[in-house]
């Protein structure tokens, strides 16, 4: 009996390894792949040196500049002249364009960011006409607000400047601190006083709660800060609103419910 | 009835391999493993050329990749450390593929364990026409009850030795002659079940499949004996390492194949054990200076022990050397040992009676010096030390007689033997078995 002493021998995996290898299929896959990637590697490697690449770029234009893709006009819907002239003047657009490189969404916050506009809606038609839906914030009402006059609209959002109050004689003005924060309330005292009264002047917001309202000569009117409305209507409707014609009187404060307090006109101070 | 299916598929396998071109052979012996790969020619894998395999037509092949290795996990030609002879075939084959450049699927394995029994069985039957046909050896083949072994024991070779026809004998292919009753000796040939599917195991885990397999004795026996005695009848001893193996041919086929359980590791050990040496020492001195027969010079030559050996502090330091007689002294009485077996198993088989009684030796044992002096004591002058044929493209040194075994394989593929189940034998089914075989069927593809 022989010692049992074993061999170094190659592993199993190895020799499996080897067992492929000599297989002739893997072979030839792998002279197949070798050659292949050699190929492609050499090809793309020639190709790269060797391509034109201005051509690639005219490739590109011709691309872009295909009729299809083009927009030859702008065309701004439900605006006036000067918010035409102002988007104009702010997208500096140069037709024709291409509707690739147009960013449209970036061109609607633009038009959004215009004081002038509320909401816009962009879209090409299939006329290749980029169109602009605007729709514009409408001016309901003057603030003033030191010395300077501005358009508001309905939210209370300053629209842009005017000179001269009589620019817009058909829009009352609206004074005071945070006036312009409660339009809502103010043009509909205004409508109800408008009913009766020609000679308004404006209205005053007083300590950010209530308003005054300021007719032409010089009378104040005091409304209470909870439903200024309603008491306004009341005194309108009562038989004392021959007290708004009056010269008597320089105050008429209708701030408490149940009786209206008069100011008299003193002479010092007229 | 047996319908050897399995053995139809490695003989499958192996004609397959044929055509493939490349075949791998082994030699699982009990001191080495061998690993050869042949080459067939061109020509011989021509499919129309296969069919018509017979001793004219012989298969041409080249010998292109060897390997050997000493073997490890072996003992007695059966496989006991399995791990270890799949490392020693894994080795061996790689390096034999290495040598060819090309892959080996397939392998034809020879070995020599598993105790083998020969057995010789006769059946007869009268010839359907006046001439006999193929179909009628068919019949005849379908006769014969191959399991009259246990169930433990597996048929190794069940090889057609013999026909006879009417009183005429002898006969090797009696297709068309004129006769009644057609008569066939078959040599059975069984091992053990376990042997040889512990060589099936550790070849696939070598991802090796078996194309055939092959008993050691028979197979060196084609590659030691010349036509002549294959023809009148002789017998061959290869005597291994672990085992000794002894085939009786007769008329170019086997008759008779056996085993003795002693071999020249045997010779080893006792030398081992004489001059307490370790076994790898004394396997040298016994290669070197062995012998059996003493002359006076022997006496006076002195063999010089080589303690080189890692564990060397557990022998004996007195004595450096040894004389050459004292040598012989401990070889001869094992050699007589295993000649005398060798002669008892002849004689039970009754090799007197054939008309030439050669014998011949082969194998690494019989290349010790006065082997042939020492056998003609036991059986005469009609003895001869063997050596291998040569094949074309077997390196130098591979042409020991140590390689008669792998040699003969080559040389066994290149002109197969018929076997049982190279025939269609017919299955002959009753009633019952009919359906039953019916079920069997649709069992095995559904």
């Amino acid at each position: 009996m022989s010692q049992i002493k074993s061999y170094p021998t190659p592993s199993k995996i190895r020799y499996r390894l080897e067992r492929i290898w000599l297989r002739q299929w893997f072979r030839k896959l792998v002279l197949f792949t070798l050659v292949t990637l050699i190929l492609l590697l050499f090809s793309l490697f020639v190709l790269i040196s060797s391509y034109d690449w201005t051509k690639l770029k005219t490739f590109k234009q011709n691309i872009f500049e295909r009729p299809e893709l083009s927009i030859s006009k702008l065309k701004i819907n439900n605006a006036n002249s000067d918010l035409v002239n102002q988007i104009n003047a702010i997208l500096q657009l140069s037709f024709p364009i291409n509707s690739i490189q147009l960013d449209i969404k970036n061109l609607q916050k633009i038009i959004n960011n215009i004081d002038l506009v509320e909401t816009a809606n962009i879209r090409i038609n299939d006329t290749g006409v980029l169109v602009i839906d605007v729709v514009e914030r409408k001016p309901v009402a003057i603030f003033r607000e030191a010395d300077q006059l501005t358009l508001i609209d309905i939210k209370g959002f300053k629209i842009n400047n005017i000179f001269s109050r009589s620019d817009r004689k058909d829009l009352p003005l609206i004074v005071g601190i945070d006036g312009n924060l409660n339009v809502q309330e103010a043009l509909k005292i205004y409508q109800i006083l408008s009913d009766n009264i020609k000679e308004i002047r404006g209205l005053i917001r007083i300590g950010k709660r209530r308003w005054d309202v300021i007719l032409k000569s010089n009378k104040r009117i005091k409304l209470p800060e909870k439903n200024p409305k309603k008491s306004l209507k009341k005194f309108l409707n009562s038989d004392l609103n021959y007290l708004i014609s009056s010269n008597k009187f320089s105050v008429i404060d209708l701030r408490f419910i149940n009786r209206i307090v008069l100011r008299k006109v003193t002479e010092q101070k007229q | 009835m047996k319908n050897f299916k399995k053995h139809k598929e490695i003989r499958k396998k192996l004609k397959s391999a044929i055509k493939k071109g490349t075949l791998g052979l082994i030699d699982i012996g009990s001191s080495k493993i061998v690993c050869i790969i042949i080459k067939f020619s061109e020509i011989s894998k021509n499919p129309k050329n296969l069919d018509q395999i017979d001793e004219n037509n012989r298969i041409a092949y080249r010998v292109v990749g060897v390997a050997t290795k000493k073997s490890v996990g072996i003992k007695k030609g059966e496989i006991i450390i399995a791990e270890e002879v799949e490392k020693t075939i894994r080795l061996v084959v790689q390096q034999s593929q290495k040598m060819a450049a090309s892959l080996i699927d397939e392998v034809v394995v020879t070995f020599s364990g598993g105790e083998p029994i020969s057995k010789n069985l006769y059946q007869e039957i009268r010839t359907q026409n006046q001439t006999v046909s193929t179909e009628d050896i068919n019949n005849l083949l379908s006769k014969y009850n191959f399991q009259i072994y246990p169930d433990n024991r597996e048929i190794m070779h069940a090889m057609p030795i013999n026909f006879s026809l009417d009183e005429k004998t002898g006969l090797t292919d009696p297709r068309g002659l004129v006769g009644h009753t057609l008569g066939l000796d078959i040599n059975l040939v069984t091992i053990k079940k376990n042997v040889l599917e512990n060589i099936h195991q550790c070849l696939q885990n070598c991802q090796l499949s078996l194309a055939g397999i092959f008993f050691s004795p028979y197979i060196s026996a084609k590659s030691s004996l010349v036509e002549d005695e294959l023809k009148l009848g002789a017998a061959c001893i290869d005597m291994g390492a672990g085992t000794t193996g002894i085939s009786i041919f007769y008329n170019h086929q086997l008759i008779f194949a056996s085993n003795i359980r002693f071999g020249s590791e045997n010779i080893t050990s006792d030398i081992m054990q004489a001059f307490q040496l370790s076994f790898n020492e004394a396997e040298r001195i016994k290669t070197l200076y062995g012998g059996l027969v003493v002359t006076n010079l022997d006496d006076n030559e002195l063999i010089e022990l080589s303690f080189s050996d890692a564990n060397k502090e557990y022998y004996n330091y007195d004595r450096p050397f040894i004389s050459r007689a004292e040598l012989i002294s401990v070889i001869r009485p094992r050699c007589e040992e295993i000649i005398e077996e060798i002669q008892i198993s002849l004689d039970k088989t009754g090799f007197e009676q054939l008309s030439s009684k050669r014998i011949v030796f082969t194998g690494g044992g019989s290349q010790l010096p006065g082997l042939y002096e020492l056998a003609s004591e036991y059986f005469g002058s009609r003895i001869r030390i063997g050596r291998p044929m040569r094949v074309q493209g077997l390196p130098q040194a591979l042409q020991g007689s140590q390689f008669s075994a792998i040699i003969g394989l080559a040389i066994e593929i290149s002109n197969l033997q018929d076997e049982v189940w190279d025939f269609e034998i017919p299955t002959i089914l009753e009633p019952g078995q009919r359906l039953k075989s019916a079920v069997n069927w649709l069992k095995e593809n559904w």
